[in-house]
């Protein structure tokens, strides 16, 4: 696992730069953190990945990236038949990859972004923490846990727990303190300490 | 109080000084999550202000009522206000966290629909137009004449914040009417309303109420009543200590409504006064029990349009009830509410309902007995949509004596 992240980190810019089909996990996870990042599309990422069905990872990615592309759809039912694909190519995916950490932490932070219309929020911090068991295993891989546990201090902090939010943005901070999520929680406890 | 706060603004000391009496200073009020409104608007909303001095017991409850206020303006769909962890205990800072609801906001019911742009620029003004139904049953007064009338009007309104509020619609009536004696029909008259609102919420809102109706009846049926002129104050006085105002779960709201017309001023003399309770508990989670009991009095001389008037879902639920306006009234209404699911298309969820409702009015000069009431009882559902609009539906069925159905779409109580 360390592998694929550190290939993944590699393969961003050159994803981007060569925007061809992904053939390995890591280009394929790599993809869709461009899109997560507005770097790309979320329909450019689903085109690429669209053209690699039977990459690693891409049933699970290609329900993620429907779940952003849903967020620039205007009409609500419209809206509401992406997002319910996304949903279930990532459950289909993951009813064969439980393992894998990746797939859940898109599948909670996909519910925290719609607000929970189709994944309750109890669903998605099982998600959030599920993951950040399996990433908790390897300290290489540290973004993703810090991702983990900033959104759920931004669900905590929204249902108006701001003791438990701050925990959690400081240990997504201690996590990652130079990735974008560590960096993005830190400032959230800036914000919300006196 | 001033030199209070500049002090504890500019010299820590004195808030430690402050603190070290069980007093705390706001230091600084913070905002986040208002993408498109002002930072003013949501200070307009605030209990506080930076430098002021209170105790802990204060400030609690006034973040509390500052959740509320905010709330209350329908703008948010979100609100949370923070004291945040503190690195002085005497000096507070305070968190605006909230996330901005739709703009839209649409109502109707079988008298009117209104639509409105709410927040419009951020800085806290509405926007909308109101087209309106009326009927209105004239045999009361003039058993003779049985009529309905159909209006369609627009109206303007521009609400500057919480404090004050400035309302104008204007109305073309046409009524048709059966004279029963001759059996003629015709098209009659044209009414004009106009209001004006002026309020302060935070005193307890006064209200200049205007009303003027002119009716022109160019066959000479009616005989009485072809023009009058209706001038009304309406001071009101309200107190809200439920927890949300979209959807109460605990607490209790009170509002009494005064109403003055004086012969000076207009064509009529009548004075009376309203009052509304509403009590809610949660006996189970997700489970609200809601009652409210409403009534009130006016002299004899009110005129008819002015009469208290408890029918419609807002009132007793049952059409065939003859005793829903008068000079006096009361009503009791209980609802046991409980939330349904979620709809996953729409940002909406559904509320089933089950309802009773016991009331009656009283007719000028009729002794106020506490006998003969009218009942309705039944079940209800209601949709509460925030996006793409900010709508609410219901529909009751009562079932007590003949099922009538009902459906509005505005809040209950």
């Amino acid at each position: 696992m360390r592998k694929v992240f550190t290939i993944a980190s590699l393969a961003l810019p050159l994803v981007a730069s060569a925007a061809e089909p992904p053939s390995t996990y890591a280009e394929v996870a790599a993809i869709v953190a461009l899109a997560e990042a507005g770097e790309m599309t979320a329909n450019e990422a689903f085109a690429l990945v669209s053209a690699a069905p039977d990459a690693p990872l891409a049933g699970a990615a290609l329900g993620r990236l429907r779940v952003l592309k849903s967020h620039r759809i205007a009409f609500s039912g419209l809206r509401f038949l992406e997002m319910e694909k996304g949903f279930a190519a990532l459950n289909s995916y993951l009813t064969g990859h439980r393992g894998d950490p990746l797939p859940h932490v898109w599948r909670g932070a996909s519910a925290f972004e719609t607000d929970f219309a189709l994944r309750s929020a109890a669903s998605a911090r099982e998600d959030l923490r599920f993951a950040c068991e399996l990433y908790g295993d390897d300290p290489s891989l540290p973004d993703q846990t810090s991702r983990c546990k900033l959104i759920l201090g931004l669900m905590a902090k929204n249902e108006g727990d701001l003791e438990t939010a701050l925990r959690l943005w400081a240990e997504a901070f201690a996590a990652d303190p130079v990735g974008p999520y560590g960096k993005e929680a830190a400032a959230f406890l800036d914000l919300f300490t006196g | 109080m001033c030199a209070a706060a500049l002090l504890s603004v500019t010299n820590p000391l004195y808030a430690l000084a402050a603190a070290g009496e069980g007093r705390i200073v706001i230091k600084e009020i913070r905002t986040y999550g208002n993408q498109k409104t002002a930072r003013g608007v949501l200070l307009h909303y605030c209990e506080f202000e930076v430098g002021e001095e209170l105790t802990q017991a204060e400030l609690d409850r006034k973040i509390k009522r500052t959740k509320r206020n905010l709330l209350k303006t329908q703008y948010f769909e979100r609100v949370n206000v923070f004291d945040l962890p503190r690195s002085n205990p005497g000096e507070a800072v305070i968190m605006l966290d909230v996330a901005e609801g739709s703009d839209w906001h649409l109502s109707a019911s079988t008298r009117q629909v209104r639509l409105s742009k709410e927040n419009v620029g951020g800085v806290a003004v509405t926007l909308g137009v109101e087209f309106g139904f009326k009927r209105q049953r004239l045999y009361y007064e003039q058993p003779w004449v049985f009529g309905s009338s159909f209006t369609v009007g627009a109206a303007g309104f521009y609400e500057n914040g919480r404090e004050t509020q400035i309302e104008s619609d204007a109305g073309y009536t046409g009524e048709w009417f059966s004279h029963e004696a001759a059996g003629v029909e015709g098209l009659l008259g044209y009414v004009v309303t106009q209001r004006f609102q002026l309020g302060s919420a935070f005193q307890g809102e006064y209200i200049h109420y205007y009303d003027g109706r002119f009716k022109e009846d160019p066959w000479g049926r009616f005989g009485v009543m072809s023009a009058a002129d209706l001038f009304a104050a309406r001071p009101y006085a309200e107190w809200d200590g439920r927890d949300d105002d979209v959807y109460p779960t605990e607490g209790v709201y009170a509002k009494i409504v005064g109403e003055l017309s004086s012969p000076a001023v207009g064509d009529y003399d009548y004075a009376g006064a309203e009052g509304d309770v509403r009590a809610y508990v949660s006996p189970w989670r997700e489970f609200v029990l809601a009652t409210r009991v409403k009534g009130g009095a006016m002299s004899d001389t009110t005129p008819y349009i002015r009469r208290i008037s408890i029918r419609g879902s807002d009132g007793l639920r049952n059409p065939e009830s003859n005793r829903t306006i008068g000079t006096r009234a009361l009503l009791f209404t209980a609802e046991f509410r409980r939330r349904l699911f979620r709809s996953p298309i729409f940002d909406a969820w559904f509320e089933g309902v089950a309802f009773v409702d016991a009331g009656r009015t009283w007719d000028p000069g009729q002794p106020f007995a506490l006998e003969a009431f009218s009942y309705a009882f039944g079940p209800g559902i209601r949709v509460h949509m925030r996006k793409p609009f900010f709508f609410d539906w219901r529909a009751e069925l009562n079932l007590y004596d003949k099922p009538a159905f009902y459906a509005t779409a505005h809040r209950a109580f």
